[in-house]
Parts: structure tokens; sequence; C-alpha cells
């Protein structure tokens, strides 16, 4: 009969009409990704041994990096690292040729921003790398970072915060001491001294660790100290000069 | 004495069924089309100059945004014309998985065509369930490569990454699922008289004519002529499967469809005898870092993409970077036979025909 | 108790008619103020109903495609409808500068006063219609077919060719279908024998008519979809390849109102539907006014339905279709009628 393929069309539309919704409800739900969905690229800076054949094999120049020759192992070593996103065709050839394995794309596909220049992502040297590397003083810098076997969580954490506070004091003494004295004046003295005399050093960055009011005793101790010994010694000059 | 006056009217390019950004100049007499003149180019992205400047493995995502519809297929196209000038051989596994991925993207293309066919003539519904049964192609496809649609999971010389272990069973349940599906189309769309009365008949192209203008795809079978490059010059492995050519009779716009249909059902054999024999191995032949092809060689090799014949011919200069790239797009040349088509229908009936020849705007402007 | 919720605005309308004349108001005058509030409730069910449909729309539309439809604004996206009449209402009325401007401005709102008519003759419940005219079911039909002039006053007051030529389009579709619209309810006003709405609903005690006059039920369908602009016939309005047909010039709220004539023509033809072949306000327990709201609505998804699952039918198969297939069906189910009802009369004597 004529009208038999519209009424079958109708019935499947009835039959979908009652059944289940197969939409995701967006921002409340999110949706099944699966595993090797290609999101967001990033980098592990550690394991990045600044070759550069991502950068060559992308045929969009996405990648960028910086890099520079390590004095110590004249090796070369990744000083920044950017990625712009906006050119990127999703493509894996540089997850795929990158010799370290430090290339990996995310899930992460929300990636939109109000202005362009955001999309750019650097990624700088974290000092942790130059300061591990510089405190072990081997060439393996991956092992000086790990502390000593049989210590508790406690101690270790003391231990990196001493030597992290020891590693602030060797870039820029002044800026760190000067939240423990008065003026940069004190800041300055009291850099000289620490400078001259490692033990003292260390003594005051411990107590940083610990207890920050005797810690600003102690320096503020070591300065008057200081500044005595120098006004004693000025006259004392002084009066050797004048003779 | 009453005059009539020609009326010239633009579609699209701008426009929900315009394919991309087809642009279609009308010149009617009332309601009958005296001409149908398309113009191509608002999607040109000059692929052929960029592959000036990119070595032979750096193109290979570039060629996916061609036929994007088609995902694998133009990847497929392109790698084996490199294979081929640079005289590589893709190991067995590799050729069975891009097997199963190029058919995967025929049967996506085709349901996408059904779809956009669907919604062009107004049963809205239609779209949504085609949409909805190729949401689990593209999952498949995100499996592997993980990218839905642009996926550049082909590399020269075999496949960037081996089958996950969830991969063949999904493969295994859509298949099983693809005769449910096909009846579903039947019941909804071609079993509608409406559907069949505003198909059958309409946008006759006639087997000389079809030839003449280079016609090629399902689009040349729907005419009557038996010509499926995979059965011509089987390309890959094809030569051992066994499957059927549909092939069509009057030229209209219903046995366009009705080939379409039927090369769907014939993929999902092919997809299921590949599946039987892949074999376990390697699914990278290994190729050097920087590919030099022999100097001054050219070659042109095409396959059977999802709308046609899909060629790509590469000549080396020696270099890492090829002299010259040409893809020969099949919807360029299928599109010239729209105003052929369209003389002496209706005004609706451009819509079908557009519909019906299939023509993708990002390979027809590359 | 039941019976008190059944006659609810029956003895309303009584109370307040009482309530007028104890003030001193006379006869007249008191029924006319009647008249003017059951106006007012006409126009107020309509824009309930409006409300309520162009959300139904789009849940049924997404249901079908297995989406939930609106689902943000509101509990189930209720306040859809109100956040788009007020973004209509905020564009800007651009009104085209070489128009003939009265015939452009009055169009829609014809087309609304047209289809607001509709509701006097349509009975809502027992007893509960505004003016029970003794020719009602003529009144209906005669005024559906007075939208064609609104169409025509906004195609040509456009000074657009396309508007024009959409609107023709548009006038010659509704034209062919109006025949068989009526000729499909000839057949229910033999056996009733009478053309008084409420006369046709009691002739539907013990049988609704859509069991004796199946056919006709169909032709009526499909012959009202095709009056509506809507479903497989709406290719003068969708027309993806010239222009929005008739509706092209017009703007914002102006536009928006075009669209609530029809779903408002939508809701009256499904209530004469509903009254004509499925029992009016007739039914088991419920009262009355409340079966006529159901079967409204039932007939009406029937409509949605229809409409998310065909494809549109060209121009000149829709024509084809109603002057070579439907009006000879329905001639033939008048004569068949006929023959019907003298044979039962003859046996029953």
């Amino acid at each position: 009969m004529y009208g038999t393929g519209l009424l079958k069309g109708m019935a499947i539309t009835l039959k979908y009409f009652f059944s289940k919704k197969i939409t995701v409800q967006y921002p409340e739900e999110m949706p099944q990704l699966q595993e090797r969905f290609r999101g967001r690229l990033y980098i592990e800076f550690e394991k990045c041994i600044a070759c550069g054949i991502c950068t060559k094999t992308c045929p969009n120049d996405v990648l960028s990096l910086e890099d520079a020759r390590d004095e110590n192992t004249k090796k070369k070593k990744l000083i920044s690292y950017t990625i712009d996103h906006q050119y990127c065709m999703f493509c894996n050839l540089c997850v795929e040729n990158c010799p370290g394995n430090c290339l990996h794309f995310n899930h992460d596909f929300e990636m939109s921003k109000y202005n362009r220049e955001d999309i750019k992502e650097v990624y700088h040297r974290p000092p942790e790398m130059d300061q591990v590397a510089s405190s072990a003083g081997t060439s393996d810098s991956g092992e000086a970072s790990e502390p000593a076997p049989g210590l508790t969580e406690e101690a270790l954490k003391k231990q990196k915060k001493i030597e992290a506070l020891m590693t602030a004091l060797d870039k820029n003494p002044v800026k760190v001491l000067s939240r423990y004295v008065e003026n940069e004046e004190d800041a300055q003295i009291l850099a000289g001294i620490i400078q001259a005399d490692r033990s003292k050093a260390e003594k005051i960055v411990e107590l940083m660790a610990d207890d920050q009011d005797k810690a600003r005793k102690v320096a503020v101790a070591f300065v008057n100290k200081e500044k005595k010994q120098r006004q004693s010694q000025g006259e004392g000059g002084e009066k050797h000069e004048h003779e | 004495m009453l005059s009539t006056e020609r009326l010239t009217i633009n579609i699209g390019p701008q426009h929900p069924s315009a394919h991309g950004g087809l642009h279609v100049e009308a010149v009617l007499d009332g309601e009958v089309v005296l001409d149908a003149i398309p113009h191509v180019g608002y999607v040109h992205r000059s692929v052929e100059k960029i592959a000036e400047s990119r070595t032979y493995a750096q193109f290979v995502p570039y060629t996916a945004r061609l036929d994007y519809l088609g995902t694998h297929l133009p990847v497929i196209g392109y790698v084996q014309t490199v294979e081929k000038l640079a005289g590589i051989e893709v190991p067995e596994r590799a050729e069975y998985i891009r097997i199963i991925m190029g058919e995967l993207s025929r049967i996506a293309s085709h349901q996408l065509f059904i779809g956009s066919l669907a919604i062009d003539l107004g049963a809205t519904t239609g779209l949504l369930y085609c949409m909805r049964d190729r949401e689990r192609i593209m999952d498949m496809f995100e499996m592997t490569s993980g990218q839905r649609l642009l996926a550049a999971y082909m590399r020269i010389g075999g496949i960037a990454e081996d089958l996950p272990a969830e991969f063949i069973p999904a493969v295994r349940s859509f298949v099983r699922d693809i005769p449910k599906m096909i009846k579903e189309y039947q019941g909804l769309l071609y079993g509608n008289e409406i559907f069949q009365a505003r198909l059958k008949g309409i946008g006759k192209l006639s087997a000389e004519d079809a030839i003449a203008y280079g016609v090629t795809g399902p689009n040349l079978r729907a005419c009557g002529i038996d010509y499926d490059i995979r059965k011509a010059e089987p390309y890959g492995i094809y030569d051992r499967f066994d499957f059927e050519v549909p092939v069509g009779s009057k030229g209209d716009a219903w046995d366009r469809l009705m080939v379409r249909n039927e090369e769907i059902i014939q993929s999902g054999r092919i997809i299921e005898q590949a599946l039987e024999q892949m074999p376990e191995g390697e699914i990278q032949a290994k190729v050097p870092r920087v590919l030099k092809p022999e100097k001054g060689k050219s070659v042109y090799h095409r396959i059977e993409g999802a709308k046609g014949e899909l060629g790509y011919y590469i000549v080396s200069d020696g270099g890492e970077k090829p002299y010259r790239l040409h893809v020969r797009a099949p919807s360029f040349v299928n599109l010239m036979a729209l105003p052929l088509v369209s003389r002496g229908g209706l005004l609706q009936d451009i819509i079908v025909n557009i519909a019906t020849l299939d023509p993708v705007l990002g390979e027809a402007d590359r | 108790m039941m019976q008190k919720i059944e006659t609810l605005f029956v003895d309303l309308s009584d109370w307040f008619i009482a309530w007028l004349q104890s003030l001193g108001v006379p006869l007249a005058w008191a029924d006319g103020i009647l008249l003017l509030i059951q106006f007012l409730c006409i126009v107020g069910i309509i824009l309930v109903n409006i409300t309520i449909l162009i959300w139904l729309e789009r849940k049924v539309s997404g249901f079908i495609q297995q989406r939930p439809g609106p689902n943000r604004l509101g509990p189930f996206g209720v306040f859809q409808t109100i956040a788009d009449a007020l973004k209509l209402l905020t564009k800007e009325d651009i009104i085209p500068s070489k128009t003939d401007r009265w015939i452009f401005l009055t169009a829609p709102i014809l087309f609304m006063t047209i289809s607001v008519m509709l509701y006097i003759v349509l009975p809502m419940g027992k007893d509960m219609q505004v003016v029970d005219l003794n020719v009602g079911l003529f009144f209906f039909i005669s005024l559906g077919s007075l939208t064609t002039i609104a169409l025509l006053m906004g195609g040509w007051g456009s000074n657009n060719k396309w508007s024009l030529l959409g609107a023709m389009r548009s006038v010659a579709q509704m034209i062919s279908y109006e025949i068989p619209l009526a000729l499909s309810l000839m057949g229910v006003v033999m056996i009733a024998g009478s053309l008084r709405l409420s006369d046709i609903v009691a002739a539907q005690d013990n049988l609704w008519f859509v069991i004796l006059q199946p056919i006709a039920f169909l032709t009526y369908l499909i012959s009202a979809t095709a009056e509506l602009n809507r479903g497989p016939f709406d290719m003068p309005e969708a027309e993806q390849e010239l222009t929005a047909g008739a509706y092209t010039e017009y703007t914002g709220m102006r536009y928006a109102l075009f669209f609530l004539a029809e779903y408002t023509n939508l809701v009256a033809v499904s209530a004469l539907a509903s009254t004509i072949f499925l029992g009016g306000w007739q039914g088991p327990w419920l009262p009355s006014w409340l079966w006529i709201i159901i079967k409204t609505y039932l007939v009406m998804f029937i409509f949605m339905w229809a409409k998310w699952t065909f494809p549109r039918i060209r121009m000149d198969h829709l024509m084809a279709f109603s002057w070579k297939v439907l009006i000879p069906v329905t001639l033939v189910n008048i004569v068949a009628t006929g023959f019907g009802l003298y044979i039962f009369k003859g046996i029953g004597g």
C-alpha cells in the first residue's frame, strides 16, 4: 500500500522518542576520552637534553627552544622551551621522534584564552636544577637530590629547606638576609660575615629553617658584634694613621 | 506580448547545504534551471605549494586535511605514493591495518553522505542518526591514533603505533551492527515515499558523459560502468579480499545513493576478512631518517578514495623536499558535472544534485 | 465535588452576570462585558499555549533525536521560550524604505487577528464556547482561508521579488489544500446532521467519529499540515535555496508574530480535530475542559512527530498530490458516507 514506508519511518522515530538520551551535559559531565587522546602538549623539563629534533620535525614551527652550554659538563642544557599551540596540528611527529621521551600529550582540551599571546606556553629552567647540580658536585645530577637513606620525613623536609636556603644565600645574600635585620646596610655587613666564615652561615641557615625569631636575634647579634669590631678597628686604624 | 526574463540567483557560499564553501550561480527561467555554474576556490589553502617546503614525512598531516571526511584515505594515498617513489616495502601487518582504517573511513564518509542528503531534503532526524552511528567509528579512530577526525596515523613505511587491546573487539562489534544500521536507514529514509519521489529520476548522468567529464567513484558506478580501482589496478593488498563492487543502472540520484549504501556493506565484508587474516609482526619499515628519493624521478599513484579516484603526482629533485606535488582531487572533477546534470530540472533539484555528487570542498579547492 | 469542578467556569460566568445585574447593569451590557472578559481569557489561553508549544516542539524534536532539547533555563528548560521572546523584543525593527508601509505593517497583525478569531466557536468544555454559532464549522473553515490574504500582504508589502514569489507559492499551496480540508469534514457533518460544533460533539456520545470516518481523519491531518505551512509541506517557508519566502523582510517581533500566529493556528486546528473526530470534551472521570486539553495536545504531538520524521515534498509533487490524490479520496469518502447513511437509516427504519 502506498504510504507504508512513511508509517515505518514514524515508528522508528517514536521508538527513539522513548529511548535513553546519548548526549553528554558538557560542563557538568566530562566526555569519555580514550587513552591516546591528544589534548595539550607538555614537556618534562628535566629529561630534555636540548637536542632540537622536535623543533626540526614539527611541520609548523610550534616548538622552539633556547639552550646554553653547561660550563662544567660541556653538555647542552635547556634554558627555556616554548610551545605555541595556535599552530599545532596535533600530528604527533614531535612526540614520536623525541629520543628522551619527554614530550607528551595530556587530556586537557579546554585550551581557549582571551588573548592570542596567552596561548604560547613558555617553560623556564627551574632554579632547582642548577642548585641540585652544584650542591652535588658530581655529574650525575639526578642522584644528588635524593637525601641519605634512613632519614624520617621531617628531617628530609628540613634538609631540603636548608639546602634551598643555602642556594638562595649564595645567589642573593642581601635579599635573603634583609628579612632578618633592620636595614640593608646591616644586611650587607652580615653578608660579608657569612661569606668569610662558612660555619656561621650554616648556623644561621639552620636557625632560619627552624626558628625565625632566634635566627633574627642571632643575625642582629652577629651584626652588632661586627659593627663594634669595625668601630674599634676603625678607631685603631685612624689612630694608627695619625701617628 | 508578455516577455519573460531570466533570473540569476546565487546559492552559497555561506549556506546550510553548501557542503563546505560552494558557490553555485543558477540561471532560471521561471522554475526551470537553464544553467548551474559552480564557482570553487573559497577554501583554497595552497596545500600543493606548502608541500614544496616540507619534507616528505612532515607533509603527512597536511594530506589528512584534504578530504577531511574520509579520514585516513587521502593519507594512505600519499604514503603509498612516497613509498612507490622511494621503493620502500611495507610490512604485512601495517598493510592490513591500513586496509581496516581505510575501509572504516569509507564507511564514515558514506554515512555522512546519507546524513547530509537527509538534512538537505528536510529530514533533520536522519542527519542525527547518521552522526550517532559515525561516533562509533570516530571512537575507534581515537583509540588508535588519538584524534577523531584528522588522524595522522600513517607514516611513510607503515603505521605510527600498534593497535591497542580494545580496538579489535570494538571493530568486530561495529561490523556486526552494520546490517542493523542499514535496516534503520532503510526504514527511516530509503523506504520513505517522499524521499524516493525527491530522488528517483533526478539528475540523470549518462555513461558517455560521465566518462567524458572524468567523473569517478560511486558517481561513475551509478551510471552503469563497473570501474573500481581496487579491482582494476589493485594497490596495497586489495587483491587478497573477496568483495563485490555495486553498480547502478540509470545514473540518477537514487542510484548514486544506493551504490554508496551497498558500498558500506561491502566495506564491512572487507574489514571482516582483514581481521581474520591479519598477522603479527612489526608495523613500520626501516626508513632513513632523511628520505631523499632519486633525482628526476616522478610517480603518479592513485587510490579509490571515498569520492572517487584520488591521485598524487610527486616529482623529486633528489632533495628531502618534493620538487612538485599535485593532488588529483575527485571532488573537483565530479563537481564539474553539476551544470550538465542540473539543466532542465527544477531549482530544488540543484540542492539534491550537489548533495548526491558528494563534493568535499577541502578536496576540491585544496 | 467533581460536578463542581466540571462546571467551574460556567458557574463563574453565571455568578458574574448575576452580580453585574445586582449592581443595576442591564442584561445586554452584562453580556457584553462577559464577552469581553471571555475574549481576554482566550487571548490568555493562546499566549500560554504558545509558550508551552514552542518549548514542546523543541523538546519533542530533541527526544526524537536522542538528545534532551532545552534543559538549562529553568527545570526542564521551560523558560527557554521567554528567553527567546525577550531576545526577539530587543532586536532592531528594520523597515525597508521602498515598502508599501501600511500593508507591510498590518500583515502580521492581520494574520494574528484572524488566527485568534478562530477560537470563538471552539467548545472548550461542556457549554463553554464564547459564541455557539449554528454555522460554527463553516465559520471556522472560512476564516481559515482568510489567512492567505495576510500572507499575500506580507509578500507584496516587502517590495522584494523573492518574498512575492514565496508568498505566491504559499498561497497556492494553502488554497489547494483548503478543498480537501473542507471536504473531509463534510462526512462528519452528514452523520451529525448539523454544522453547530456542540451538536457534533453531542452526536459522539456512543462512538467517536474517528472510528466511523478514519480516512477523513487522515486526509484532514494531511490537509491541515499543508494549511499550517509546516511539516513535510514547508517548502515555501524553509526554502534554503531562495530566502525565507514571504517573511524575509520582517525582523524582530514582527517576524515572531508570524510564527506565533502559525502556532495559534496549530492549536486551533488541533482543537477542531479533537472536537470533530475524537469526541471533544467527552471523557470519563476528568472534567471536560481538561479532556479537550489532553486531546488537543495529543493531536499536536502527531503533527510534530510527522514534521521531524519526513523530508520536504517538492512544490510540483505537492500540488499534484492535492489535486490528483486528496480531492478524489475525499469525494469518494463523501459518496461512501452517503451510501452508508442511506443503508443505516434504511435498516433503522
